[in-house]
């Protein structure tokens, strides 16, 4: 189990460093940077100098990639370009981070409380109408595009039911319809994984032998079946935490909420190379740690995959 | 006396093209105490006879009967709680696969003392106490490890024994065993069967083996069904089965069994053909198309099952006064 856990961690570091350099090296391969005279008309070419001078950004690539590699394994990833001078990336993020993590929580956990029971549901009642009428919503669920989604629920929010909601606040109205809208789409996706693996499990002759036992039929779903059911929806747990925790662009846009993901296409078209390295970080840690307990979750679960190499 | 009585049994399944007719109207009967082996190929309708009596069918199967009477009870007419009463309880069965049988996410304990629970209403303590011996009672070394240790960590033949283990625990009336040593290596098979037959002495159940193989049942059972085409084609003690069978269905499957005590060397001698299509079921008699000795009524009319001995049953045209007296070649 240990081994495991290591290795996994292992290939996270990987795939961080990897992540670090290719975002880096892009980055600076667009032509310009964020004080290039080009976009800075108005500034004299001897103050950009300076400008540029005191970011590093004068330097040659190679060696602002080296440079920022030193500042980062101290713990450190810069200030931001843009905006208020010297504030650095760290507090950026964590002044972002937490109005995402609310809605974000709450919509993981709304989706895997509506999309498992739905998916259990379809499965047993399959080829029923119970069966029909979720798999028709899932589909829809998994084609509809979240800008589409977002904009009905706000015009349904602000125009048939007269509840302006443009400006975000913690309340119930507030954060339920960006949960709602956040979470269509993963409900949609856990329901269907959840019927189709559970139809596979509630074959299984494992299925017949609890039978036999005269274990009680709520038990042979809930027990036997749903657990074997599980595993590939754990799998899916790890890129949909850390999705949905991150920030959606288009939700956090649409219902004006302060969290990282809108601001970090911000940050892109601003060209703040700190910021883009320290979100993109964030990210990266976020998604190889989410995937890291979902791994650790699904061990605990199958024992049969704590002994694959 | 009979324990389990099934009158005219026929189990169908709905398919995309048609149904098959898998069971197709066979009565049977089996005695307290007895050792029945249902022999017969793949498709011939063993197992899902078994599983009728059961009601472990996937819901696209009709079972149909007038009568399934177990120890004086209707199982036709039980529902949900009532046939779960009788699950594992009074009746309990061992299946083919032990690698795909047992829960792979669930430790032997956990699904060792869930009949425990279930049945005999005992505590987690007192159950894993009694899955301890239970352990013991089917020979497995070091049971107290092999309690916490999950299915894909033993071995084909111990997660069998754990199978088994489960079968007996509330010691039922009936033990089925579908195949239990099919997918076993052969050594593991004899130990397998031994410790079943060791098992069924002990504890006076009646044991109902169903295989395709007549050597697994030749020194065990007392009692033999042939199965062929969804019906019963003969019936009899294991002496008339082995020395006097009547149907050529049954010579041919005891001419297709390798022989190896003997020292000579004769070639086995298989039977041509394939088994009916079930979906459009002939007919006749099921074995015509393949049988050597066909008569022109075979492939019309279906023989019934005549008595041919004090509890031999045979269900064969040959055995008509007017046929053709045949004698069984021996190859």
């Amino acid at each position: 189990m240990i081994r495991y856990i290591l290795k996994r961690l292992l290939a996270g570091v990987i795939s961080m460093v990897v992540l670090i350099t290719v975002v880096f090296f892009m980055m600076h391969a667009i032509p310009g940077d964020p004080f290039a005279p080009s976009d800075q008309k108005n500034v004299p070419p001897e103050i950009l100098e300076r400008i540029r001078a005191t970011y590093g950004l004068d330097k040659p690539v190679l060696e602002q990639y080296f440079d920022y590699w030193k500042a980062l394994l101290q713990g450190n990833l810069g200030v931001s370009v843009r905006g208020t001078e010297g504030v650095s990336v760290s507090d950026k993020i964590t002044h972002h981070f937490p109005s995402s993590l609310l809605v974000g929580g709450i919509a993981v956990v709304f989706s895997l409380l509506v999309g498992i029971p739905l998916g259990v549901l379809a499965a047993i009642r399959r080829k029923k109408a119970a069966d029909f009428t979720t798999m028709a919503i899932a589909s829809v669920g998994i084609s509809i595009p979240s800008f589409v989604l977002a904009l009905l629920l706000l015009l349904l929010t602000g125009e048939v039911l007269k509840i302006p909601i443009s400006v975000f606040q913690v309340d119930f109205i507030h954060l339920l319809i960006p949960v709602l809208c956040l979470s269509f789409n993963p409900i949609a996706y856990i329901a269907r994984q959840t019927r189709s693996s559970m139809l596979e499990a509630l074959e299984n002759d494992y299925v017949r032998t609890a039978r036999a036992k005269g274990v009680s039929e709520l038990m042979v779903v809930a027990k036997h079946a749903l657990k074997n059911a599980l595993t590939p929806v754990i799998t899916y747990l790890g890129p949909l935490v850390a999705g949905l925790l991150t920030g959606s662009f288009v939700v956090e846009k649409v219902f004006s909420i302060d969290g990282i993901g809108r601001y970090f296409v911000q940050m892109v078209s601003d060209r703040d190379y700190n910021m883009i390295m320290g979100i993109v970080i964030f990210y990266g840690a976020f998604v190889v740690i989410c995937n890291l307990i979902s791994d650790i979750l699904l061990a605990i679960v199958d024992p049969r995959v704590r002994y694959e190499k | 006396m009979a324990l389990l009585e099934v009158e005219n049994l026929t189990t169908t399944f709905r398919i995309g093209v048609g149904r098959v007719q898998a069971v197709r109207g066979i009565s049977f009967h089996v005695d307290e105490g007895e050792f029945l082996g249902i022999v017969g190929e793949s498709g011939s309708g063993k197992s899902v006879t078994m599983l009728s009596v059961m009601n472990l069918l996937p819901d696209y199967a009709t079972i149909k009967a007038d009568a399934i009477r177990f120890n004086g009870v209707e199982m036709t007419k039980l529902r949900g709680k009532e046939l779960r009463a009788m699950h594992g309880k009074e009746i309990s069965m061992i299946f083919q696969d032990p690698m795909t049988s047992l829960n792979p996410l669930f430790t032997v304990e956990q699904q060792l003392i869930e009949p425990l629970k279930i049945h005999l209403g005992m505590k987690k303590a007192e159950a894993r106490a009694k899955a301890l011996e239970l352990l013991r009672q089917v020979e497995i070394p070091a049971p107290e490890e092999r309690l916490k240790q999950y299915p894909h960590e033993l071995s084909g033949g111990m997660r069998q024994r754990v199978m088994i283990a489960m079968a007996v625990a509330c010691n039922p009336k009936m033990i089925i065993a579908d195949e239990p040593t099919t997918a076993l290596d052969v050594t593991i098979q004899a130990q397998i069967l031994e410790l079943l037959e060791g098992l069924k002495r002990n504890s006076g159940a009646s044991v109902v083996m169903i295989t395709h193989d007549l050597g697994v049942i030749a020194s065990m059972c007392s009692r033999i069904i042939v199965m062929y085409g969804g019906t019963i084609c003969e019936e009899g003690s294991a002496r008339d089965i082995f020395y006097a069978p009547r149907h050529p269905y049954t010579w041919g499957l005891l001419n297709s069994v390798p022989k190896i005590s003997t020292g000579e060397h004769k070639k086995l001698v298989p039977i041509p053909g394939t088994p009916p299509d079930m979906l459009k079921p002939p007919a006749g008699c099921p074995f015509a198309p393949r049988c050597r000795y066909c008569m022109r009524v075979c492939t019309t009319v279906a023989p019934p099952l005549l008595q041919c001995g004090e509890g031999h049953r045979a269900a064969c045209h040959l055995m008509h006064p007017n046929a053709p007296k045949i004698q069984r070649e021996d190859a």
